[in-house]
């Protein structure tokens, strides 16, 4: 499929924005739309000539409880578990700038996360060779999410994108995990076909693709940041 | 300050992770924003997980707004759309969150009732034969896919298809006539 064509990217963006562009195709019109602008620019036209039909929907007020769960998950809580200590304590395998970066991630996940939400069950720091952290990882086994949190604004480059990869045991092929964002935080998912994958898998990467991911299904470009799976 | 600046201007608060603008923008939106989530979803609980979602989405992404993307709250709904959709789709049960027997006179009694007057959007909508036009609409708020649309409307998928793709066609050269 031709993503220069113009017209084509209208009418893609017309059904990515009324909801009929569905499955496979739709979210790899979402990846390709952080890459190529004339997608973003189609979007924004439809949302803002679609979505004045929202005017007309009735205004419902939700319970209190949503507010309350979302200022858990994105206010600090006052006082971080005890148990907190212990598991920096099981990084030391790691060098002492790493430590740093990721005691200050789970400081983060302690307490940016409400005591009812579930806890990510690995994590990971992405950095170069020479310890620059990029990205954060947290993996939740219990719902197969993923969030990825981008450290700074990781650009890369014209017509190619970052893509995450498992890196299993015992000589299995890498397994991707879809695409990076270039800044902020993105949501990611495991089918359970990889979250069995997980169980045996120690590190993740992140290569370096063309736009809308690797062609192959495998990494094709450098690997330019990798990091520990930790579990916790 | 109108609404739609005073929500931008909170949007641009929230980007520099101020708490209180952003508890205020919640107050003034979510009612607007719950309100498509149940007008999408039927049912509580998934609206309250997609609202949910969709605001500790903007809270994150707030510097990714930029006035040249459109409005602050067009902004906003589309994330909870999205979200919306993709639970709409991850959830098999779609059949059970659908729209009552009679939506599709619902939708078109919607659409007229208490209008001051007809916005562009409107008059490039009433431009659609009917049928298309409530597929489009059907389409819009309900989430509905080509497969779906075909089973309730009772017409072929490949019909249905083309009934979308022409329909958005018109649509647009009828609103770029207009701007």
């Amino acid at each position: 499929m031709r993503y220069t064509n113009p017209e084509l990217i209208d009418k893609l963006a017309a059904e990515y924005v009324l909801g009929t562009l569905h499955g496979s195709a739709r979210k790899r019109f979402e990846r390709l739309s952080l890459s190529i602008p004339l997608i973003r620019e189609r979007i924004t036209y439809w949302e803002e000539n679609l979505l004045p039909l929202h005017e007309e929907i009735n205004s419902v007020t939700p319970s209190n409880k949503v507010w309350r769960h979302i200022k858990d998950r994105i206010l600090p809580r006052s006082n971080p578990p005890v148990s907190f200590w212990g598991n920096v304590r099981t990084w030391r395998s790691v060098s002492f700038a790493m430590s740093l970066i990721i005691a200050l991630v789970v400081v983060n996940i302690y307490t940016v996360k409400p005591v009812t939400e579930p806890i990510a069950q690995y994590i990971t720091v992405l950095a170069t060779e020479n310890s620059q952290a990029a990205w954060i990882v947290r993996m939740y086994t219990e719902t197969g999410n993923i969030t990825v949190q981008a450290l700074k604004t990781n650009e890369p480059g014209l017509k190619k994108v970052f893509e995450l990869w498992m890196l299993p045991d015992g000589g299995v092929p890498p397994k991707s995990l879809g695409l990076m964002p270039v800044s902020g935080e993105k949501s990611l998912s495991m089918s359970v076909p990889l979250l069995q994958t997980l169980f045996n898998t120690k590190a993740l990467a992140v290569s370096l693709e063309p736009a809308g991911g690797s062609p192959t299904g495998l990494p094709t470009g450098d690997v330019l940041y990798t990091g520990k799976l930790n579990s916790i | 300050m109108n609404a739609f600046d005073e929500i931008q201007d909170l949007l641009a608060k929230t980007a520099m992770r101020d708490q209180v603008a952003f508890e205020n923008l919640y107050e003034i939106t979510s009612p607007k924003m719950y309100g498509l989530a149940m007008k999408m979803l039927k049912r509580r609980d998934w609206a309250d997980e997609v609202l949910q979602e969709a605001f500790v989405k903007i809270w994150y992404n707030a510097e990714q707004y930029h006035h040249q993307k459109g409005s602050a709250i067009n902004w906003m709904l589309s994330i909870l759309r999205y979200r919306a959709i993709d639970m709409l789709r991850a959830q098999s049960k779609f059949d059970e969150a659908i729209l009552e027997a009679d939506a599709l006179e619902n939708i078109s009694v919607d659409r007229n009732k208490g209008k001051a007057f007809d916005t562009d959007l409107d008059e490039c909508l009433d431009e659609l034969q009917e049928k298309q036009k409530n597929s489009l609409l059907l389409a819009f708020y309900e989430g509905y896919t080509h497969q779906e649309l075909s089973r309730r409307l009772s017409v072929p998928l490949g019909t249905m298809k083309s009934w979308i793709r022409r329909s958005l066609e018109k649509l647009r050269s009828c609103l770029d006539e207009i701007y």
